[in-house]
């Protein structure tokens, strides 16, 4: 693919056979366009906080991370964003992620322009809220955070009607925001909504889980960072990928094998940070490798939302066991059966520098891996696109070299 | 600045300090359990009132404990977050030895790190204390005081089977009246330095506040009463000259041993006479209510280390900022010296907020100190200060 909305991307290797997959693109990047023109209110929000309170409240979710860094960083290549975070009182030890993500809200260069913002807090971010804290009030935006009390479970009860009512103040206060009234029926058809693109994730992960492996590395991890809002209408999405689905399906029943991609590749899966250098997902199959899962989204569709219960109880309920909700040990314990499903013969952590809770979870991670997978590991660290270019490059070469 | 010597005035409670890893010793071998924990939101009554010794593992400023923590931490995280790893690691520090538990609030994503590598690492049974972050000062999430009580009477279950005791409201309430005592003095020797004439500096306060981070409470409490005694009966009076600037200290935590910014400020001439510490004098605010030695003394518990002044891991700015200018006006201040320790994110990410309000409100110019424990920047910070307080001396004429 070396058109169009990836020209800022032309160093990049994409699939240029798999169309849906740039539908699916197109579809997200337009959702700008879509939020503005459609008259309703938009949310800011953070990737893994979900989606259904802000859908089932009439307005659209925007993945503000997600997005300004996949428009601004990755595609358009404008990293100078930083000064204007830096000027805001953010240090510019910060992850680059968070860094891009203010200085773009605070240089209007966001788009769409959004009306509110809401994140959940928890085992979420800290620098991630304190951008958001800034970006409010620099923007005189309204603001609500809800929090996710710790994962334990002897805390059941108390934590789950603490969050509850955490929810409920939540929808009372996008029902202020935007005037609509948020009922079960609506939370209902948005988790349904939402759990439509979480099982189209799951049923990605199966495709990937076997011995065909029909979409490249580079392009799976960007559908999983187009998750964070889904192009702020899930059902669309959804029908979006639905279709990507089928072709990836065909291309599974017919024996396909991505160009570029060896028999028999080392099965890699990665954990750890979002990283904004592409790269790394050439990388992977430059060197004999391909890509059979990773977890920088997995806690937003980790299991789909009980749909056959009161909607506001599934939702706390889904929410506080979300993986990233949980202590890293707790998490590590579910991951490891995710990443099993997977098959990899390698793992590769990935860290961002600037980033605390992922990369310092690092030394726990990689030993987990090694003691309960008995997996091969690599630890990368990246920070903005093309600033590690060669470093990963030959830091991956090695390690396909050592695995294979 | 008048020379004063206050060797008498902590001789004994330091001479007691030096002899606590032998007494904490000594105690465990008569089966008394030692709990550590490191953010002021773990309630000590609870661990005193199962019969155990709290210490704050509240040490910091040791460049080579910082760096052992990198084992488990990267060298991009907060520094004293890897030093609460570096000592366990590298054996100098007594206290991260003499601990049979960690009981940890879940603060900020450092901290939770941390726990996460004592209890893997370490083998050394973590209590967890979930904390609400959302909660306001003008109470508008009750729901978030109901969670925390829940957490805090499942705290008291856990430290009651691990101490092999239940901990009961009796004990409790006197552990109420134990830390309360501890606090007002406290709150009274913090009061000093607000005059101009006072019997003990901030930095003296400072450094007898984090003595009791680690002694047995009631020794502590009977040295504060002495020293209390000395000061109040005292004729000795440290008189400020009004040509240094009186300066309030705020930012991260100032760990036990963590000198660095502060022999700096002395040295440049600053007199620090108020802090927005965690270590400092925020340890010391607010007492469990009468109500609660009375009444539910979880419930007291819980509404006394909830809505203390909220650290910045959690969402109310604004009564951290109200905060911070009472105190810089109470104090009357005339600058303050924000002290954020490298990849603080939390703290770091106010400063500009808390500047320009201060600024706003009282004309108080502020100076960001961005720094780690190394010794490499002290020439920086060194230049930074002495020009700050110069500048301070300026308008102040």
């Amino acid at each position: 693919m070396t058109t169009g909305i990836f020209d800022g991307l032309a160093d990049l290797r994409f699939d240029a056979s798999l169309n849906s997959f740039q539908d699916l693109v197109t579809y997200w990047i337009d959702s700008n366009d879509r939020g503005k023109t459609s008259g309703k209110k938009i949310a800011a929000k953070s990737p893994l906080t979900p989606a259904e309170p802000i859908l089932a409240g009439g307005a659209l979710p925007f993945d503000l991370l997600n997005h300004e860094n996949m428009v601004h960083s990755i595609l358009k290549g404008h990293t100078n964003l930083h000064h204007q975070a830096v000027e805001a009182g953010i240090s510019p030890e910060f992850d680059p992620w968070n860094l891009v993500m203010l200085g773009s809200v605070l240089s209007d260069s966001s788009s769409p322009v959004f009306n509110m913002m809401t994140a959940a807090l928890g085992g979420f971010d800290d620098q991630l809220t304190k951008s958001f804290q800034i970006a409010s009030r620099a923007k005189s935006l309204p603001l609500r955070f809800w929090e996710v009390p710790r994962y334990e479970p002897e805390a059941e009860k108390w934590a789950l009607s603490f969050l509850e009512q955490e929810l409920k103040q939540l929808f009372n206060w996008i029902q202020h925001e935007t005037g609509n009234r948020i009922d079960d029926e609506k939370l209902s058809e948005s988790i349904h909504n939402c759990n439509l693109v979480r099982q189209d994730m799951l049923t990605l992960n199966s495709y990937l889980s076997g011995s065909i492996i029909p979409i490249p590395a580079l392009e799976y991890y960007i559908v999983q960072m187009l998750t964070g809002d889904c192009g702020m209408d899930p059902l669309a999405f959804h029908n979006k990928f639905a279709g990507m689905l089928n072709e990836l399906k065909s291309r599974i029943d017919s024996g396909f094998t991505i160009p570029n991609v060896v028999s028999s590749p080392v099965r890699v899966y990665i954990c750890g940070n979002e990283s904004q250098e592409l790269s790394l997902f050439n990388a992977i199959e430059d060197y004999g490798g391909c890509l059979v899962g990773c977890d920088f989204m997995l806690p937003a569709y980790y299991r789909l939302i009980d749909e056959n219960n009161s909607p506001l109880r599934s939702l706390a309920d889904w929410v506080w066991r979300m993986p990233n909700n949980m202590s890293i040990s707790q998490r590590l314990e579910a991951e490891v059966e995710a990443i099993k499903m997977q098959k990899p013969d390698a793992v590769i952590i990935c860290s961002l520098v600037g980033s605390r809770s992922i990369p310092g979870a690092e030394r726990m991670v990689r030993d987990t891996v090694r003691e309960s997978l008995s997996l091969p590991t690599l630890s990368i660290e990246t920070t903005l696109p093309r600033e590690n270019t060669e470093k990963i490059d030959y830091q991956v070469r090695a390690f396909m070299e050592m695995v294979r | 600045m008048a020379n004063y010597d206050q060797t008498t005035l902590t001789a004994s409670l330091e001479e007691l300090a030096n002899e606590t890893p032998r007494r904490i010793t000594e105690a465990k071998k008569n089966g008394v359990k030692v709990v550590g924990y490191f953010c002021p939101h773990v309630p000590e009554e609870i661990i005193l009132a199962g019969g155990m010794l709290p210490i704050r593992l509240a040490f910091g400023g040791d460049v080579s404990a910082a760096a052992a923590g990198e084992e488990y931490l990267k060298p991009y995280s907060c520094p004293y977050a890897r030093c609460c790893l570096g000592y366990r690691l590298e054996g100098k520090n007594p206290y991260y030895h003499l601990i049979d538990a960690l009981c940890v609030a879940q603060t900020c994503e450092n901290l939770k790190l941390v726990q996460e590598y004592w209890q893997k690492y370490f083998n050394i049974p973590v209590f967890k204390l979930g904390l609400p972050h959302t909660h306001d000062a003008f109470r508008t999430r009750p729901h978030a005081l109901e969670y925390f009580k829940h957490e805090i009477e499942h705290l008291r279950r856990e430290l009651g089977e691990f101490s092999g005791k239940p901990i009961r409201d009796g004990d409790v309430r006197k552990a109420i009246s134990l830390c309360n005592k501890i606090r007002e003095k406290l709150h009274i020797l913090y009061e000093y330095p607000r005059e101009e004439t006072t019997p003990i500096k901030w930095r003296e306060v400072l450094n007898i506040t984090q003595a009791g981070y680690l002694v047995d409470r009631g020794d502590f409490l009977s040295e504060l009463t002495n020293i209390q005694v000395q000061t109040s009966n005292s004729s000795r009076r440290l008189e400020t000259d009004g040509s240094h600037p009186r300066l309030m200290i705020s930012g991260s935590i100032i760990g036990i041993g963590d000198n660095k910014i502060l022999d700096i400020i002395e040295t440049a001439g600053g007199n620090i006479i108020a802090d927005a510490v965690c270590t400092g004098s925020m340890f010391a605010r607010k007492n469990v209510t009468i109500f609660g030695i009375m009444g539910n003394p979880i419930e007291a518990i819980a509404e006394r280390y909830l809505y203390n002044i909220p650290c910045p891991c959690m969402t109310d700015l604004d009564k951290r900022l109200g905060r911070m200018v009472k105190i810089a006006r109470d104090y009357r201040v005339n600058g303050v010296i924000y002290y954020s320790l490298k990849y603080c994110d939390t703290w770091r990410s106010e400063f500009q907020l808390i500047k320009d309000r201060l600024f706003d409100e009282l004309a108080i110019p502020s100076l960001l100190i961005e720094s780690d424990y190394s010794p490499s920047d002290v020439g920086t910070i060194r230049t930074k200060v002495e020009a700050f307080i110069e500048l301070l001396g300026g308008l102040m004429q």
